[in-house]
């Protein structure tokens, strides 16, 4: 059997960007082909022209033998190319069936008006057929965001596509859901269809994935075998040079006093008496699957939603507020999991961005002090090593890795004492994580308690000296030292059964 | 704080490519309504002979300087990214309430002018309750308030009548040979600018409008910024109709209705995003200019008023559909 896709000799620019440089690979039916490369590499702009939404320069696009051109995503969906997007576009107010035929409806009812029982009845031998589980009457805004996934991925199915794009598919989700999209893309997969895939994370490149091509800079650099390579190859590959230590070092020795501590903490429905400690000089990281309350439980501390039950400690002292600004008044900052929603304002400068927090407190009048403010932004642009051309460079055209720097630094310009980091490092690229590992490591260096929660377990585990196990809203275990293993830390996540040995034991360290 | 040093030397604002760049981009929009505001007056000197004499220019001056400043109101509230749809309507307000106070002496017009003004922030704060207690969307907020105070306004004065003591109209519109009123604008135009660009309130409305969520996770008291620019905008309106009252001597009802689809789109074409987060208070200058320039030429050239109607709505059109194509690219 031939190949079922042929890049060939692909071309686009933009603007002054070469964004895809002649880029040629081939695809095997029934294969996982993993596009892997830097944000910026190229390869979103690739995959944008294979599903129809930019057309391509120059070059072809051969699928099944014939060659295609695509005016529009639908053109694409039609003639066997669909792509499930990285941002949801599901529509939360239909149902999932309504969702999943969502421009198909007359094809499915066959007639003029909608038939909403073929609609179910096609929805659940489409989810049937590859062995996902939805309700097809739900609303599909009330699903988990892993759920709202599935429903996406359903909806790109049923066009029965012979290439299946996912951009990014794992990043909302826990590493439980990761290992259930990996079944149904083998169901995809023995179908005969072909999957290309793209992820940040490199474990799941080498689970998911049986060949991978490579890019950097808009061009090829070649496409593996994943069962020749290793993950440090495709690294080399990527970056052009060896990563070797991709976690700054640990902890060194014991951490300092309790800076920070929650007693029973709980705001009555997604988290229940939570009490921990921060201590200087140590990352605490929160291991848990997706929607166990640790959002809650961090915004709650922030003053961004109220806790109903527990309280507050800052350096001996209990602290009262409502507001995130009280809070943040009172030395807590939070950077919140979604930096273009809820962290940054995309349209304003990196300047007027990195002063938000802190420009009443250099205000006369309310009058905005412009060369203390200048003077700031400068130090943290420096500080944070945020890659701008200037500091009135608008947030929304930086990179992903750079605006989370900015929202990090935002945070730290009003001097926070405890700093909590939800998914700080979600959607950016190898390199630009790595840097904001080092910067995590260099606050909590400078005195700044820590409170970590990231769904890349991995990173979990390379960042925090001390976990604790969240599992539905309850504390279920803690962990520190040699018992930061994934497998560990995902029993106490999972609350699974033979726990109460691993936790004794877990003690027993501890103390 | 190693790299200081180095960093030191590179130049920051201005003198850098980018920054010069960065800073004609921004000024992309403002620039275009200036070019088209010149070439509008060109146009405008060769084809009417009267337009460029003194008496007309002074007309056209004191016949949109309401307009000006009520842009300058419309401007908080669509910062916010939302509408006031009030403004309209809070103008025949204080201009009923303004005639009907006054009497012959100088106490009651400074009275009356006093209450005008406590009637447009009064006014403003309820609106800003409104959208902050009542959780309620800027345009549906003011859609309702807007019914309240045209009723009110025709419940103080239901037909036309009654005027401004002519001393008190002539010197707000006219008085010192037109420096008064030139002076005032130019104060106040100075102060809305200060105040947007220069004080933390002014950032707190840009970051409110461009992102909620992170201006309040940034610690921004996002329901006194709310609040205290619908205040801003109630008491610029206020003034403005003041301004209003004085330039057509007479109690209306009526007089402030079409001011609201004005504002709206004089506050766009002086490169204001309807979605929040965006204005320029010196766009406006040029915007108000413009299209006092369009009605008083159609004026000159014995177009019937019916065609300024129609002129507004296409420059809203054309305004909308520039920053559409803008956003897009």
């Amino acid at each position: 059997m031939g190949p079922s896709l042929i890049v060939k000799e692909l071309d686009k620019t933009f603007v002054g960007v070469h964004a895809v440089d002649h880029v040629s690979f081939e695809c095997q039916p029934g294969t996982v082909h993993v596009l892997q490369g830097e944000n910026g590499a190229g390869k979103s702009t690739v995959l944008k022209m294979l599903s129809g939404m930019y057309q391509p320069d120059s070059g072809e696009i051969i699928l099944g033998g014939t060659s295609v051109k695509f005016r529009h995503p639908s053109d694409a969906r039609r003639k066997g190319i669909a792509m499930v997007y990285q941002e949801m576009s599901v529509l939360p107010e239909l149902t999932v069936a309504q969702n999943i035929w969502l421009h198909e409806e007359g094809r499915v009812s066959g007639g003029l008006f909608l038939k909403e029982a073929r609609l179910l009845k096609a929805t659940e031998e489409l989810a049937e057929r590859y062995g996902i589980e939805v309700d097809p009457y739900a609303r599909t805004g009330d699903l988990p965001i892993a759920g709202q996934q599935m429903v996406e991925i359903l909806k790109a199915l049923a066009v029965d596509p012979e290439i299946l794009i996912l951009d990014e598919p794992t990043s909302a989700l826990t590493v439980r859901e990761v290992e259930k999209l990996r079944r149904i893309v083998e169901t995809i997969t023995y179908a005969g269809k072909t999957v290309l895939f793209i992820s940040h994370r490199m474990e799941e490149v080498f689970s998911f994935g049986d060949r991978a091509t490579v890019m950097k800079d808009g061009r090829l650099v070649g496409t593996v075998d994943l069962k020749e390579v290793t993950e440090n190859d495709i690294i080399r590959m990527m970056v052009g040079r060896e990563l070797e230590d991709i976690f700054p070092p640990g902890l060194q020795g014991e951490p300092g006093e309790t800076v920070f501590r929650v007693e029973n903490l709980g705001d009555g429905h997604s988290f229940h008496n939570i009490s921990f400690a921060l201590r200087k000089g140590e990352i605490l990281g929160i291991g848990a699957l997706d929607g166990q309350g640790q959002t809650q439980l961090m915004r709650a501390i922030a003053g961004v939603q109220h806790h109903s039950e527990g309280s507050v400690w800052l350096n001996g002292e209990q602290l009262n507020y409502q507001s995130c600004r009280k809070a943040l008044k009172l030395g807590i900052g939070y950077v919140p999991e979604d930096r273009k929603q809820q962290g940054l304002c995309l349209g304003m400068s990196v300047r007027e961005n990195l002063s938000m927090t802190s420009m009443f407190r250099y205000a006369t009048f309310g009058f905005l002090h412009k060369k203390k403010e200048k003077e700031l932004a400068r130090q943290m642009i420096d500080r944070m090593n945020i890659s701008t051309p200037s500091m009135l460079q608008a947030v929304g055209n930086l990179s992903g890795g750079n605006q989370q720097k900015v929202a990090i630094g935002k945070t730290l310009e009003d001097l926070p004492k405890v700093i909590l980091l939800n998914e700080p490092t979600r959607g950016i690229d190898v390199e630009a994580k790595q840097e904001i590992y080092r910067l995590i490591r260099e606050l909590v260096n400078q005195g700044i308690a820590v409170l970590l929660y990231t769904s890349d377990m991995m990173e979990t585990i390379g960042l925090s000296d001390r976990v604790i196990t969240l599992y539905e809203g309850r504390i279920t275990g803690e962990l520190t030292g040699a018992e930061l293993t994934e497998e560990r830390i995902m029993c106490y996540a999972m609350d699974c059964g033979d726990r109460t040995g691993a936790a004794q034991e877990g003690k027993g360290v501890q103390e | 704080m190693k790299t200081d040093v180095k960093k030191e030397k590179i130049p920051w604002l201005l003198s850098t490519k980018h920054n010069r760049q960065m800073f004609l981009r921004r000024k992309t929009d403002i620039m275009m309504v200036y070019g088209f505001l010149i070439l509008l007056l060109v146009a405008a000197a060769f084809s009417s002979e009267v337009f460029m004499k003194p008496r007309n220019l002074y007309n056209l001056f004191s016949a949109n300087t309401g307009l000006l400043l009520v842009t300058f109101a419309q401007l908080f509230v669509i910062s916010l990214g939302g509408v006031d749809l009030s403004v309209g309507s809070v103008i025949s307000v204080v201009n009923v309430v303004l005639i009907t106070l006054m009497n012959d002496s100088p106490v009651s017009w400074f009275a009356a002018i006093a209450a005008s003004l406590a009637i447009g922030a009064a006014v403003g704060l309820f609106n800003g309750l409104l959208v902050v207690k009542g959780n309620m969307q800027p345009i549906i907020a003011t859609l309702a308030t807007q019914t309240i105070f045209a009723g009110a306004a025709l419940f103080v004065m239901d037909i036309p009548g009654g005027t401004m003591p002519s001393a008190l109209s002539k010197f707000i519109a006219k008085g010192w040979g037109y420096k008064f009123p030139m002076l005032y604008v130019a104060a106040i135009t100075a102060a809305v600018w200060l105040v947007i660009n220069r004080t933390g309130f002014g950032r707190s409305l840009m970051a409110v409008g461009g992102s909620e969520q992170a201006a309040e996770s940034s610690g921004i008291p996002v329901a006194r910024t709310k609040i205290l620019a619908f205040v801003a905008s109630g008491l610029l309106t206020a003034v403005a109709a003041v301004c209003i009252t004085a330039y057509t001597t007479s109690g209306n009802p009526l007089v402030g209705e079409a001011y609201t689809q004005r504002s709206i789109t004089t506050a766009v074409v002086g490169g204001a995003a309807l979605a929040g987060g965006r204005c320029s208070v010196v766009g406006c200058l040029a915007a108000v200019l413009i299209m006092g320039i369009i009605n008083n030429l159609l004026n000159l050239l014995g177009m019937v008023a019916y065609y300024q109607y129609v002129m507004q709505g296409v420059i809203l059109v054309a305004a909308l559909a520039v920053s559409a194509i803008r956003i897009k690219r």
